[in-house]
Formats: C-alpha cells, sequence, structure tokens
C-alpha cells in the first residue's frame, strides 16, 4: 500500500507539475506517515474491538451474561466501553490531526496553490 | 386509556394532527427562508459550503437518527432486549470509519458526490455512472424504507387505517419532500435537519431523563423491572435472544455487524453532507459533533428501550401488539410519561424525521444523477451549471413521485430488511472502492468497475435468494422459495468479494494512463486540502491561486479525454469548474479524442459485464458453497426458543411454533373441544345448536352428530379409558344445571346427573371412578361415583370455581376460581381443601403438567399464565400470553404450554423450560378451547364465533 515516489527526473513535464513536486516532497511524505501511522493502527484496533464484542455476544452469551452489579451484567458494560472508546478515540484523533497534521498539511497547500513548487 | 388503545390510536388523534401541521409548518417557514439563497449549483447540492462543522454535525446526526433508527432502536429494546443494543453499537462504531479514513479525504477531494471522488484519477464516464448506478440503488431502497416507515407511524399515531388512507399519508410525505427539495435544496433540507435534530436529542434527553428519575437514578432497578415485566424474564438483559437461536442466526448476526459498521461510510447521503461545510477541518468538526450527538442518543434510546419495557401498561407484550409493533415503544413511553402533549412532541418529530430524511435522500440521488449521470456522462460534461440543477430538480421531481409509488407498493413490508439492504450495498459496492481509491495508488478503472458492480451484483443477489425475500411465512414472499442462501444479511460475503474484486481486477489489469500524476494530485488534494472546493462568501474573498497552477494541472490531468478546459480562479469558477480532472471537457476540446473514448467504452462496457457475470457466479458459488456449510452445522442442540410473531428481521429454522393447518368447519358455536384419550377423535360442544359434533383425526372431519336434548352442552371430560363422555350442561335462564352420560362407543346419552349451579369443567380422576364438577354459582365442587352416577360429597372452595384439574398421581385436585383470583388444592382422599395459591385476575381454566411438579393457570382479565410450583403451591412465573386467555393445554411431552386468547383470537406458546412465549398464531374469531392429541402431533382449537376448528401442527 506504500507509495513510492515518482521515479523519473527525466520527464519535464512530471517535474515541472506542481502537484507531483509537492508529492514527492519529504514534507508531504512525513505528513502521510504520520497520518497512516495513526489512522491504519487505530482502525486496526477499533475494529477488532468492535468484532470482538460482536462475536462475543454472538457465540458467548453466557459469559456476557455475568452479572456484575445488580442487574448489570458484563455484555451491558462491554456495550458502554464500546461508546467510551469510540469517544476516546475520536478525541484523541481531533488532537492528533489538531497538532500535527493541520500545521503541516496547511503549509503545504500554500505552497502548492502559492505556485512555489 | 385503554378505550383510547382499544381503537389502536395512542392519544388523541386529532391533537397529534394539530401538532404535526405546526411542525410542518415551522420546517416550511425555515424552508421558505432559507430558499432565497439558493440560487447556483454549489447553493443547491451543498448549500453553499456554507454551514459550520457544529451546525452540519447536527444535521448528519439528523440525517442519520432517521425515524428507523430511532423508533426502531428503542423498539428493539423494549421488546427484545440487549440484542437491540448491538443495533446501536455497530450504528456508532462505523463513525470511527468514516472520521478516520473517509470524511476529511473526501471533502478535499471532492465537489458534490461520492462520483466526483471515485472518478477523480479514473476514467470519468464509466466509474461516475457506476457510482451513480449504486448511490440511486443505495439512496432509492432506503426512501421506500423511510417512505414505508411513515404509513406505519401515521397509521400508530393518527388511527390511520386501511391501505388507502396510508397511501394518502405516504402521497403527503412525498409532496412534501419535493417542496422542501425544490424550494430549499441542500440549504434547506439541512436547517430543517438541525431543527428537528435538536428537538429530537432534547425529547429524548427528557424522556431518559424522567425515565431513570422514576428509578430514583436507579439503572439497575430499571433493567431489573424490564426483565420482570418481560415474556423473557432476565434474558432481555443478555444477547442472543434475536440472533441467539442457531449457528445460521449467530453468523448472520456477525454479517450485520459487518453492514452495519461498513455501510455508513458509504451511504451516498451522508458522504454528500461533508461538502456542506467549508473545509476539511470543518469535515472532521461535522463528524465528530456527529459521533457525539449520536453516540449520546444511541445511550438515551437504551433507556428509552428498557424503560418501555419497565414502565409501559401491559410491558413488552402490549408494545408488541400496537399497529406499530415495537416501533411505537417510545411514543408509548412518552405518552406513560408526559401525557398527550409529550406524545404529541416525540411523535412530531418522528414524522418531521421522516420528512428531513426523505428529502436528504432525495437531494443526493437528484445530485447523483443530475450532476454524474446527466452533466458527465450524457452531456460530457458540457452542461453550465444552471442546467445541471435545472435537470436535478426535474430528478428530485421524478424521484418524489417514484418513492411515493414505490413507498404506497412497499407498504406493510419488512422496514428494517430494506434499511439493512441499503446498508449491505453501500458497504459492499461503496466503501471498497472509496478506500482504494484513497489509499492505493495502484488502484485503477477496472478495479473500481469490479469492485463496484461485484458488491452491488453480490449484495443484491445475495439478499434476493435470502430467506428475507423467500421461503417461509415472514418473507417478503412467503409463498415462493428459492432461498437457497442461509443468512438474511449479505455482507459477510460480498464485502470480502467487493475488495478482494477490486484487487484482482486492477491486478491484472494496465494501470491507468498518467495514473501516477493523477494519484499524486489526488493524495496531495486529499491529505492537504489544497486546490479544495471553497465554500461560496469565502471563495470569492480569498485570493485566487496563481495562474500557473492551472495552466500546469492541465498537463497533469491528460487523461482519456484528451484534453481539459483552463482551470479558472476559484474564487470566480468554482461552481463550473471544481478540479480539472473531475469537470469536463469543452466540446472542442473533446473532438479529438472521440474515437479512443468510443473504442474505450466498447472495452469498459465488456469490462463491466463481466464484471457482474463473474460476481453472479461466485456469488451462487458461495451461496451454495455457504448453505452446504451451515446446513451440516445444525441449530445449536439446547436451542433457545424464537421470539414473538412479529419479528420484522428474524427468519429462520423454526422450533416451537407450531404452523397453522386446516380450519374444520365444526357446527355454529363450537365452544368447547376436547380429545379422546385415545387420539383418534375430537368431540365438540355446540352451545346453541344442541349438538356434540365429532370429528375424526385422521381424515379431519366431521363423522358424528350427536343431540344433546337435556340443554346446551358446555364442556365436555373424558374418562381415562375414553368410553364415557361427561357433557356438563346449563343455559343462559339457570334452568338447566346437568352432567349428561354419553357413551362414546354408541354415542348416546346413557345418564343424565343433575347439578345445583352451572356445573362448569369436570373431571375424572385418575382411577376413573370419581368425577369432580366444579359448580360456578355454589363456590363449590361436587365428587360423584361414575360406578353409581350418585353424588358422594360437596367440596367448599373459593367462589366461582370455573376448571379442575388432577396431578399426575391423583392425590391432589386443583380448581381454578374465577372471581376470587384464587387455586384451591384438594386432597383426593380427604377431600378437604389443603391450600389457596393466588394468582393473577380471573383464573379461567387450569392444566397439570405431564411431568413436572407445575401447574398452568390462565387469568382471563390479567391477560397472564401463572405456573404453580406444586411443591410450595406457589405462583413462580407470571407469563403475559394475549388478551382474555380462556383454555391451557401442554403439549404431552411438558415442553409447552399452549394458551388460547380468546381476546386477541390467537393461541400463543409458552416454552415451559423459559416462560417466554415463542410464538402467537392467529385463530378463528373468539377461540375458546385447545385440545392437544396425545402423540403430540396436532392442537385443535374451537372457534366459538367463527363455528370451525383451527388445526395446528404442533411440530412445525
Amino acid at each position: 500500500m506504500s507509495t513510492t515516489e515518482p521515479v523519473g527526473g527525466a520527464d519535464t513535464a512530471r517535474v515541472a507539475d506542481p502537484w507531483v513536486a509537492a508529492h514527492s516532497s519529504a514534507e508531504f511524505a512525513a505528513l502521510r506517515k504520520r497520518l497512516r501511522s495513526f489512522v491504519f493502527p487505530m482502525t486496526a484496533f477499533f475494529l477488532s474491538w468492535y468484532f470482538a464484542y460482536v462475536l462475543l455476544a454472538a457465540f458467548a452469551p453466557q459469559f456476557m451474561a455475568t452479572r456484575v452489579v445488580g442487574n448489570v451484567n458484563v455484555g451491558l458494560i462491554f456495550g458502554l466501553l464500546q461508546f467510551v472508546s469510540t469517544f476516546a478515540i475520536t478525541t484523541l484523533y481531533v488532537r492528533f490531526a489538531d497538532r500535527n497534521l493541520d500545521p503541516i498539511g496547511g503549509q503545504i497547500r500554500e505552497r502548492v496553490e502559492g505556485g512555489s513548487w | 386509556m385503554t378505550g383510547l388503545l382499544a381503537q389502536g390510536a395512542v392519544g388523541k388523534p386529532l391533537l397529534n394532527v394539530g401538532v404535526f401541521a405546526f411542525f410542518v409548518l415551522v420546517t416550511l417557514v425555515i424552508v421558505y427562508r432559507a430558499a432565497h439563497r439558493t440560487k447556483t449549483a454549489a447553493d443547491y447540492y451543498a448549500a453553499g459550503r456554507s454551514f459550520t462543522g457544529p451546525q452540519n454535525g447536527v444535521a448528519i446526526s439528523g440525517d442519520y437518527l432517521s425515524a428507523a433508527s430511532f423508533l426502531g432502536i428503542a423498539g428493539s429494546i423494549a421488546v427484545y432486549g440487549y440484542d437491540g443494543f448491538l443495533y446501536s453499537i455497530g450504528f456508532l462504531v462505523a463513525w470511527l470509519v468514516a472520521l478516520l479514513l473517509v470524511a476529511e479525504l473526501l471533502r478535499n477531494t471532492g465537489k458534490f458526490t461520492m462520483g466526483d471522488v471515485l472518478s477523480f484519477r479514473m476514467r470519468r464516464k464509466p466509474v461516475r455512472a457506476a457510482a451513480a448506478v449504486s448511490t440511486l440503488v443505495v439512496s432509492f431502497f432506503y426512501l421506500l424504507a423511510q417512505m414505508a416507515g411513515a404509513g406505519g407511524l401515521v397509521a400508530l399515531l393518527l388511527n390511520v387505517k386501511g391501505t388507502v388512507a396510508q397511501a394518502l399519508v405516504v402521497a403527503v410525505v412525498g409532496i412534501l419532500m419535493i417542496i422542501y427539495v425544490l424550494v430549499g435544496g441542500m440549504r434547506g433540507t439541512t436547517w430543517v435537519q438541525i431543527v428537528k435534530s435538536t428537538l429530537l436529542i432534547i425529547g429524548a434527553g427528557m424522556m431518559t431523563a424522567w425515565a431513570l428519575g422514576s428509578f430514583g437514578l436507579n439503572l439497575s432497578g430499571l433493567l431489573g423491572q424490564a426483565a420482570a415485566n418481560s415474556p423473557h424474564g432476565q434474558a432481555v438483559l443478555e444477547p442472543g435472544l434475536q440472533y441467539g437461536k442457531s449457528v445460521t442466526t449467530k453468523v448472520d448476526f456477525v454479517s450485520l455487524g459487518i453492514a452495519l459498521v461498513l455501510g455508513t461510510a458509504g451511504l451516498p447521503h451522508i458522504l454528500m453532507r461533508f461538502y456542506t461545510v467549508p473545509s476539511a477541518k470543518e469535515a472532521r468538526r461535522t463528524v465528530v459533533w456527529a459521533i457525539w450527538l449520536i453516540g449520546i442518543f444511541y445511550l438515551f434510546s437504551l433507556i428509552i428501550g428498557y424503560a418501555a419495557a419497565a414502565l409501559v401498561d401491559g410491558g413488552p407484550q402490549r408494545i408488541a401488539s400496537m399497529p406499530g409493533q415495537e416501533n411505537s415503544a417510545a411514543p408509548l413511553l412518552a405518552y406513560q410519561l408526559g401525557g398527550e402533549l409529550l406524545l404529541g412532541f416525540i411523535s412530531a418529530v418522528a414524522f418531521a424525521t421522516i420528512l428531513a430524511v426523505v428529502a436528504g435522500l432525495t437531494i443526493t440521488a437528484s445530485a447523483s444523477f443530475a450532476h454524474d449521470v446527466y452533466a458527465n456522462v450524457i452531456k460530457h460534461g458540457t452542461l453550465d451549471p444552471d442546467r445541471e440543477v435545472r435537470v436535478a430538480r426535474i430528478t428530485a421531481l421524478v424521484i418524489g413521485v417514484l418513492a411515493v409509488l414505490g413507498g404506497i407498493a412497499a407498504l406493510g413490508q419488512n422496514v428494517a430488511f430494506l434499511v439493512a439492504l441499503a446498508f449491505a450495498v453501500a458497504a459492499s459496492a461503496n466503501l471498497p472502492t472509496i478506500l482504494y481509491s484513497l489509499f492505493w495508488k495502484r488502484f485503477n478503472t477496472t478495479g473500481v468497475l469490479w469492485s463496484m458492480y461485484g458488491g452491488l451484483v453480490s449484495s443484491v443477489l445475495l439478499i434476493v435468494l435470502s430467506p428475507a425475500v423467500s421461503g417461509n411465512s415472514k418473507a417478503m414472499f412467503p409463498h415462493a422459495d428459492f432461498a437457497i442462501f442461509p443468512l438474511k444479511n449479505p455482507a459477510l460475503i460480498s464485502v470480502p468479494l467487493a475488495f478482494l474484486l477490486g484487487y484482482l481486477a486492477t491486478v491484472f489489469s494496465k494501470a491507468d494512463p498518467d495514473d501516477e500524476t493523477k494519484f499524486a494530485q489526488m493524495e496531495v488534494r486529499a491529505l492537504t486540502g489544497a486546490g479544495a472546493e471553497r465554500p461560496l462568501a469565502a471563495a470569492s474573498a480569498g485570493p485566487p491561486p496563481r495562474a500557473s497552477l492551472s495552466t500546469l494541472s492541465r498537463s497533469a490531468a491528460s487523461g482519456e479525454t484528451g484534453g481539459v478546459p483552463p482551470k479558472e480562479p476559484v474564487g470566480a469558477g468554482a461552481l463550473s469548474s471544481a478540479f480539472p480532472t473531475s469537470t469536463s471537457t469543452t466540446g472542442a476540446a473533446s473532438q479529438p479524442a472521440t474515437a479512443a473514448t468510443d473504442t474505450n467504452d466498447g472495452f469498459r462496457r465488456k469490462i463491466v459485464i463481466t464484471a457482474v457475470v463473474v460476481a453472479g457466479v461466485t456469488t451462487l458459488a458461495v451461496t451454495v458453497s455457504m448453505n452446504r456449510v451451515l446446513a451440516t452445522s445444525a441449530p445449536v442442540a439446547d436451542t433457545t426458543p424464537q421470539l414473538l410473531p412479529n419479528t420484522n428481521a428474524d427468519v429462520g429454522p423454526e422450533v416451537a411454533i407450531p404452523a397453522l393447518g386446516q380450519t374444520i368447519q365444526a357446527g355454529t358455536t363450537p365452544n368447547f373441544v376436547a380429545v379422546a384419550p385415545n387420539g383418534r377423535q375430537v368431540y365438540i360442544a355446540n352451545r346453541t345448536a344442541q349438538v356434540i359434533t365429532v370429528v375424526d383425526t385422521a381424515i379431519n372431519q366431521v363423522t358424528a352428530t350427536i343431540p344433546i336434548t337435556a340443554g346446551p352442552p358446555q364442556f365436555l371430560a373424558f374418562a381415562p379409558d375414553g368410553r364415557t363422555l361427561y357433557v356438563s350442561l346449563f343455559n343462559d335462564q339457570r334452568t338447566v344445571h346437568a352432567i349428561d352420560v354419553l357413551d362414546t362407543a354408541s354415542n348416546t346419552v346413557v345418564a343424565t346427573i343433575q347439578q345445583p349451579a352451572r356445573p362448569y369443567l369436570a373431571a375424572v380422576s385418575r382411577d376413573g371412578h370419581r368425577l369432580f364438577i366444579p359448580n360456578h354459582d355454589t363456590a363449590s365442587v361436587s365428587v360423584i361415583s361414575t360406578d353409581t352416577n350418585s353424588v358422594i360429597a360437596q367440596i367448599n372452595v373459593a367462589p366461582n370455581p370455573h376448571w379442575v384439574a388432577f396431578s399426575r398421581d391423583g392425590t391432589r385436585a386443583y380448581t381454578a376460581n374465577h372471581e376470587s383470583n384464587l387455586v384451591s388444592v384438594i386432597d383426593t382422599t380427604t377431600l378437604e381443601v389443603l391450600a389457596t395459591v393466588p394468582v393473577g385476575a380471573s383464573p379461567h381454566s387450569i392444566a397439570v403438567h405431564p411431568n413436572l411438579p407445575l401447574v398452568g393457570v390462565v387469568n382471563y382479565d390479567a391477560g397472564t399464565m401463572s405456573v404453580i410450583d406444586t411443591i410450595t403451591n406457589k405462583v413462580v412465573a407470571t407469563v403475559p400470553v394475549g388478551k382474555n386467555p380462556q383454555d391451557i393445554a401442554w403439549a404431552p411431552d411438558g415442553r409447552f404450554a399452549y394458551v388460547v386468547n380468546e381476546g386477541s383470537n390467537s393461541v400463543a406458546v409458552i416454552d415451559a423450560r423459559t416462560n417466554r412465549v415463542t410464538a402467537t398464531i392467529p385463530t378463528g374469531n373468539t377461540p375458546t378451547s385447545i385440545a392437544v392429541l396425545p402423540n403430540g402431533r396436532q392442537a385443535y382449537v374451537s372457534n366459538s364465533k367463527s363455528g370451525t376448528l383451527t388445526v395446528l401442527d404442533l411440530t412445525g
């Protein structure tokens, strides 16, 4: 999945293309790496966590029915934890994107739109 | 209140209409005020990109919290318990896919539609066409579901009955929707969504606080009460009630889980909302707001669902029996908590929800047609934006009319099924392509076409072949059977298949020309927002990009059509230009490329056809093998029983659900049916005709009619050897009180025993020597020697004994005493009353369990069955069964009890192990009694007002 940098320096049209130039820049590579190294593992995490929950509910209902406090059982707590994890991931991502993605992305955008590539 | 409910409506229909009308008026004003600003394409499709993230987040949650999910999830939790909660978790977690992988990149790359993004670096026409087809399919199924749902909701709230009236409601919804869309465009519908969504969340929050407050903020207490009220008991708090039946249903649940979590980020009407904000950062804020609002709302609906089960009079049983079935849970709870006003408010919000969601769907579908198909495929992008908007408006009108017609046709169809279909198709056809386009450099046009058409065809085909469409009584076509795919939800197969097809097709085909440069451009745009569509106002204020960019980008984007128009400065031309690749060629520029395009088109057509065929064949192969695999893994040994009958999404191998057999004409007023001990005949007492009708159970035909001259026959009791039948007689004038002794060999009356006062259902002791007769009006039981036909004792019991039954060992007799709400336990040796057991209101009939120390009693006015432990003489379970249960019988093996509900014209089946109602079977008019054959294969129900016997096939 990882994108290799365009090889050719020979093709003058491509070099002149600001998109390709921006794309092959170190800044952009860093931006892409930052984004992917956050969202891919996070996606893998929340999907596994979600499907673990779905599979437990489908195939281990006795475990999910174990009571913890009063009428509140493991299944209900697991379900509520899905809400908690979703809210937490959302907050984490926003903080991450605001701090680590937006500044560098903004710089690249300005350079592309300003024609300095 | 019961009076109102008896008519089927909740609250006062007139008040409801008033509140509805007020809401509609308010939304129309909003739409009208928003209208004067809707002029351009970006206005119409994307509200000028002028909404803020929070505004759009509220609107998007309004789109998402459709009536199906608002009423449906709360209702599922109320009736099926925990399994309803699972839906909301899938619906919520799905937003992380949108947040992390899709929303911002999509906003940066596209203009108005999903097709914009997908066609960015691909060959435009075939990809746009594919995106439009998939958008139209998904949106149309979603529209149908909402339209059909509107009919059902209004039926509940306004007491609108009958197909014509409901069709009228659908038409009104359609007309309002067209007005919203045509007048208000995206801006108008967004404002409607914002208002509605805010009210919905406030209303749900109020109900939650109120419900929790009535339990002193004790969640456990609320859950406990919900479990106590549910026929399923504690199981409503645990997973598995709806999906735990067998391996197939469990696999089906996992499949549904996939569709839910991956479908959201592929729903076109959700994706399109990301274009209504000015930037990717606002798109991110949109999703964040949406996640918080939707998450909080689903937490509310968890409480609302369980609170409806705990607080609504009659509990889950009544909710499930209302016109809107489980969808009525939230409105009923609103009525219970806040009376008419809160009910009116919640209902009007639900109605506004439907209007707003259908309007959003219509905009999406019309945009996809006008922008992707008409402007870019048919007109090759030569259309000016004004014309395009005009086409979009005409399309909206056509879609509105189609949706009304389709909605009327879909009335009474399974709404949940249509929504699940939309999610499954979105997850299969759209999401793989979106993700590949955004993240995989090598991905090409061939891959898009294979993945989209493959996902579309396989998901639709699997649904057509699923048990939701045919092969069982709850299917769309119950009388046909082509359900060779065992799962109701296709996502488990179709989503991986779409990913695989996209991958293989890409790997085995040539890369698109200039793909590398176009991908570079797309990725830079996607990640940084460079060159992204700007908001209208902000764009004209902002500095236009330098000309060098537009000139340069031309070379980057010289794809199939051989040329692109010079990119206009964003400030002036944002509407018409978009980014170079996705808008079009001018007429002149495209000329040289025409020939190449034609051959390309032929080639693409071949690819599409092959993709469709291969996807179809693969799907069929997978279907058959899947069917084999799941068929060999038989249902779990300890089968959890099937749920209530009205399970919308519930199809599967059926256990514990008797099938309706034939109906036998059985005289004018068959009021009681009894099975001969050998099981060969059933005898039916016909009161007004004063005859006993005999039916042969092998052929289910009447073989004899025995006149009873002494008076109207009411109840029948066989001696254990079957040779003698005791017939209770009394008349309305209270002049006849007797027992006729009938010889079953000759079918003649051999003796008549006079009784003091209205003999109800008698019983012969296990040894055959004594007959116990409950005397209704004297609160006593006569004990008669069957050898001499003379009274040997009188036992006084609590008032109005109706029914008597002996324990298995014969040492006890039990009487159900109607007016005192008591069961008397009689020692058959000493003839003394040993105990009286309090049961529900008006115990009518009683039956002893064939092998466990249990007695079942049905309580006529309480609508319940009480189960008495005969060791402790205490009630151990109370099961709501239906209205006015009049008779009860056990299956010979004791696994199930069958209860006849005179007031709801049904037989309820109760699992003896779990004390849950596993099925409710419709009968004829006013069923009064039931008798089960000794072999347990069939049961006979007497329908006193339709003059028939209903035969139930108990082995399914």
